[in-house]
């Protein structure tokens, strides 16, 4: 088998380098490809937004609009450019503890103030 | 191995990184704000030795003095202790090297010591702050009222209680990571150490609850230095700072007293000789609580205007929280009746503290309840309650002190005179806070009562001096201890059950004479590189339980005097308890089981290996940027008047000729023209200095520990400081969280429909919606280029999302100054404030994340750092991208309802 004078590696080993660049680089360019996909999904939300607001809806309508497409804007951004969808489940159900929490509050302490 | 200085060297404790040296510290700073906190409370105490006041104080000074003892004691002291013995224990418990972030730990412990200092800096300020321990509003801003006087001081109070909460966030961040990275192999959950259990649901707590209570202090700084209107308006302020407060303060009370219960479970089984009866249930209903803590807030605001719906809600949830407590008490004294008691002094004040707090949770029930709430409330009755439930918990932390002494200094303490301290700190403990139920009809927070109370009064100031007398009982022991105590051996206690007691008294520096591990059910020390030669390394045996079930051969019992130490998880080796001192295995607790005896020449070997992994214990930048930020702080506090001389034709405008003048006569710290600059300067300097420390430590070689082998679950999977970033963010949900939860409340307070919204036009959010979008873009970019080892590439993406950044800013700044030339401001209304300061906030997170992104992108240009490995560009990216979330909630929020 012939040996690369420069790294000793022989034939096979750079067969097998070449092939594991190669499945890396396809990889990194499909990741880039999800991730321009995932902010035009973004970019047209936003906008979205936006449009919903000239419609002149009435505010309840407008309001749980707005919130689904901010919720979706959300696990978009925390699902692929944070990678939640690549982490330990543990770190999803901490992270939304969390935003339990803050709902928690928030409603709670809303409730208490109705009809006060 | 580390180039610590020695001990004697004062170099070593600015430059110490290392748990065991920042458990002491914590502990010695600790038990000076106990001195200082105490002596707050004798001087009041005298005070009231005559209705009406002995006019030892003033009228501002009891309310100073009131202030001060609730804030010290409650932040400065009793978090702090069980912090120190938690940086002590917790890692020898678990079998890490250190905290997962040493240096972190250290910027904890200085940013504990920077805020105490900041707080007694205060006094000498124009006054510290008056408005009590809980801060109500309105009484907590000085817009509304003279009362609490706008003085640097007051504002210097609040400012060192943000910073302690800094503190405590930090701490935190490292614990979590710790305790759930860093477990040695085979140490599953349900076989914890029981105070290690506590710890750990400590940390949960406080995660939650403190990031709410930074968000608080946050806005009440804001409102102080810049006079925004969060807690001055008859708007609903007062309600939303009852609600920010008490969102923390109930769980305060647990995070408080878990550790304080997790060393009541530790010494019961030691001195019982006897595995904790319902282990496993115990832990159960510690989570429960843990849980229920966040469900119970309001039964602190029946007083309020509140519905009453909600009032009886949180009576059923308070009642229901001392169900898994009533458990968890019966399993203690069922202990005691299952084993055999050694009444030690740690035992003595353990089981004190369980009287005591049995006591103090009976009372409890009584302001759970909405009726009777309604006759206690604001009266000696609460007063005496929760110190029957905090000093319950200080009871046991002494206990504690006691218990984990011999480990910490390696020395022995005298046990007679222990036994007199608990009795001299029993009786007075009583003595002090037991006429406060008798004299429940006076009103707390005022030294008027009635005549007929003078004697409870009386009795309770002899109670108090007798109470801090006995403390002086203790430090003579343990002086005596320090210079005369006979030398502690590893182990002084017969039926410990926990790792920190298999080795040395003190332990080395390094801790372990090898890997931990308890794959085999006990404890063992293993050398690495031995077992790779021999079986190839792979330390995981599928064989080993680890949550619990671990099996234990109980013939290893039978050879030596040395006990078998177990941490529990329902293993029983020999399930009877012996009559016999001499015998010693017992099955007591814990799952695994440390043997505390190790052979020497194996640990020896095992040690040379072990060091090989050199962990670094020193950073002085820990030290620096706890004091530039104490100094960034100290010249915030004093802010106020630069405002107000700043901006006093807008204020006048708004405010009206009379509030401004106000404002201007009560800061009378600027009343010389030198005090001024030297705020002005004391904040820039601090701030230059703490670019300069943070820059320094970001480029300082540090290696932390780090463990190959560990028990994870449940988050495993995942790098350790990711996991922290994660943790971090965790924190910061709540904090922003509770920000925009107080735009909400305000604007339902006001009528959602009716409330006047800031921005004039939606464009310019969304304008920077797509910024902030397309930065998290380039950020994404930018890892996927050092992914590549493309250095032009992240140079580029980095680059571009500082500039996009920049861009936000700018726009942001655009806006700000387009609104300030309409004359409108941050003090012109609670509507505005919220605006701005919501809005500021988000910009300071990002101002935050351009330094990171500045800093990293001069790191790819001069040494290519992250190239080929991008992990803290992700970490950047974390956080940034969560500055991205915020703004898409903000965004709508703001511009668009």
């Amino acid at each position: 088998m012939p040996e690369n004078p420069q790294t000793g590696a022989t034939g096979d080993d750079t067969h097998e380098e070449a092939i594991s660049d190669a499945h890396t680089e396809y990889v990194i360019m499909s990741s880039i490809r999800t991730y321009t996909v995932v902010y035009i999904l973004l970019m047209v939300l936003a906008t979205a937004k936006v449009g919903f607001h000239g419609l002149g809806l009435g505010n309840t309508a407008f309001i749980g609009i707005i919130l689904v497409l901010a919720t979706v804007k959300i696990l978009l951004i925390a699902g692929y450019f944070q990678h939640l969808i690549e982490e330990p489940r543990s770190i999803t159900y901490m992270m939304l503890t969390s935003l339990f929490m803050v709902l928690l509050l928030v409603a709670a302490a809303g409730y208490s103030i109705q009809g006060a | 191995m580390s180039e610590l200085p020695p001990r004697r060297s004062l170099k070593r404790w600015l430059v110490t990184t290392n748990h065991k040296d920042v458990g002491v510290m914590y502990l010695v700073t600790a038990m000076f704000f106990l001195l200082l906190g105490g002596i707050f409370a004798l001087v009041f105490r005298a005070h009231l030795w005559e209705a009406g006041g002995t006019g030892l104080l003033s009228g501002s000074e009891f309310n100073q003095s009131v202030t001060s003892h609730g804030l010290i004691m409650v932040f400065w002291f009793l978090s702090p202790f069980a912090t120190g013995f938690a940086n002590y224990v917790v890692p020898l418990q678990i079998g890490a090297d250190d905290l997962a972030f040493p240096r972190l730990n250290a910027l904890s412990y200085w940013f504990y010591l920077f805020s105490g200092i900041l707080f007694m800096l205060a006094f000498f300020q124009g006054g510290s702050f008056g408005g009590g321990w809980t801060m109500y509003a309105p009484l907590n801003v000085p817009t509304y009222t003279l009362a609490m006087e706008a003085t640097a001081g007051s504002n210097m109070t609040i400012i060192a209680l943000m910073m302690f909460v800094m503190s405590i966030t930090f701490g935190t961040v490292n614990f979590m990571t710790t305790i759930h990275r860093m477990r040695a192999e085979g140490l599953g959950l349900w076989n914890m150490p029981l105070f290690t259990w506590s710890w750990l649901l400590t940390v949960w707590m406080m995660l939650f609850a403190f990031a709410a209570l930074l968000a608080a202090l946050l806005l009440l700084s804001i409102d102080r230095v810049f006079l925004t209107q969060y807690f001055a308006t008859d708007q609903g302020s007062s309600l939303l700072w009852g609600h920010l407060f008490w969102f923390f303060g109930h769980p305060e009370v647990y995070i408080v007293f878990f550790p304080a219960l997790g060393l009541m479970f530790e010494t019961f089984q030691t001195f019982t000789g006897r595995r904790l009866v319902g282990r496993k249930w115990v832990i159960i209903a510690m989570v429960l609580v843990a849980v229920q803590s966040f469900l119970v807030w309001m039964h602190h605001m029946f007083l309020t205007t509140i519905n009453l719906e909600i009032k009886t809600l949180y009576m059923a949830t308070t009642i229901g929280i001392s169900l898994p407590f009533d458990l968890m008490v019966f399993a203690l004294i069922y202990t005691m009746v299952k084993g055999r008691v050694r009444f030690t002094t740690p035992f003595l004040f353990s089981l004190g503290a369980l009287v005591l707090f049995i006591l103090g949770g009976i009372t409890g029930v009584f302001l759970g309840a909405v009726v009777l709430d309604y006759e206690f409330r604001g009266t000696y009755w609460v007063v005496a309650h929760f110190h029957y439930v905090m000093v319950s918990g200080v009871t046991a932390l002494v206990g504690g002190l006691y218990y984990w002494w011999p480990k910490i200094t390696g020395k022995m303490y005298h046990e007679f005179a222990g036994k007199v301290h608990f009795a001299a700190y029993f009786i007075g403990f009583n003595l002090l806070y037991f006429p406060m139920f008798l004299t429940w009809e006076t009103p707390r927070r005022v030294f008027h009562y009635q005549a007929g109370d003078l004697i409870w009064h009386q009795l309770a100031t002899v109670g108090a001096y007798f109470f801090g007398f006995s403390f002086l009982i203790m430090f003579g022991n343990f002086a005596w201890s320090l210079l005369y105590g006979p030398k502690a051996p590893d182990n002084p206690w017969k039926f410990s059950r926990t790792a920190e007691w298999a080795i040395p008294s003190p332990p080395p520096l390094d801790n372990w004479p090898g890997r931990p591990t308890y794959r085999s059910g006990k404890l063992e020390f293993v050398d690495d590189s031995a077992e790779t030669a021999t079986d190839g390394g792979e330390a995981d045996d599928p064989a080993v339980a680890t949550d619990g079930g671990t099996t234990v051969d109980d013939t290893e019992t039978d050879d030596d005097d040395d006990p078998i130490i177990m941490t529990d998880g329902g293993t029983v080796i020999n399930d009877e308890v012996t009559d016999k001192v001499t015998d010693q295995p017992v099955a007591t607790d814990g799952g695994a089981v440390t043997d505390a005896t190790i052979d020497a020449d194996s640990a020896d070997e095992a040690a040379t290996t072990h060091e090989e992994a050199h962990i670094d214990h020193a950073s002085i930048w820990p030290f620096m940027l706890g004091l530039s930020t104490f100094i960034m702080f100290a010249g915030l506090s004093g802010m106020t008047d630069v405002i107000i001389e700043l901006f006093s034709t807008e204020m006048t405008n708004h405010l009206g000729q009379e509030a401004v003048s106000d404002q201007a006569s009560v800061g009378r710290i600027a009343d010389s023209g030198s005090i001024r600059p030297n705020y002005i300067a004391a904040f820039l300097g601090g701030l230059g200095l703490l670019l300069v420390s943070l820059f320094k430590l970001g480029t300082e070689d540090f290696t932390g520990p780090t463990m190959n082998i560990a028990e994870r679950w449940p988050f495993e999977g995942i790098d350790t400081t990711k996991f922290g970033v994660w943790v971090f963010l965790a924190s910061d949900v709540i904090v922003f969280g509770a920000a925009i939860g107080a735009y909400i409340f305000m604007r339902l307070w006001s009528g959602w429909e009716t409330f006047h919204t800031i921005p004039s036009a939606a464009w310019p959010g969304l304008l920077n919606t797509y910024i902030l979008l397309t930065s998290s873009f380039t950020v994404i970019l930018a890892l996927v280029m050092a992914e590549r080892s493309n250095k032009k590439g992240v140079l580029a993406t980095l680059g571009a999302t500082i500039v996009l950044g920049l861009g936000f800013l700018g726009i942001k700044s655009w806006e700000w100054a387009e609104k300030f030339s309409h004359g409108d401001y941050w003090f012109s209304g609670i509507e505005y404030s919220m605006y701005y300061v919501t809005t500021g906030l988000h910009a300071l997170h990002v101002i935050m994340g351009l330094l990171i992104g500045i800093f990293m992108l001069y790191r790819v240009y001069t040494i290519d750092a992250y190239l080929g490995d991008n992990r803290h560009l992700e970490y950047f990216g974390l956080y940034w991208h969560f500055v991205d979330i915020v703004w898409v909630i903000l965004f709508p929020l703001f511009y668009l309802m």
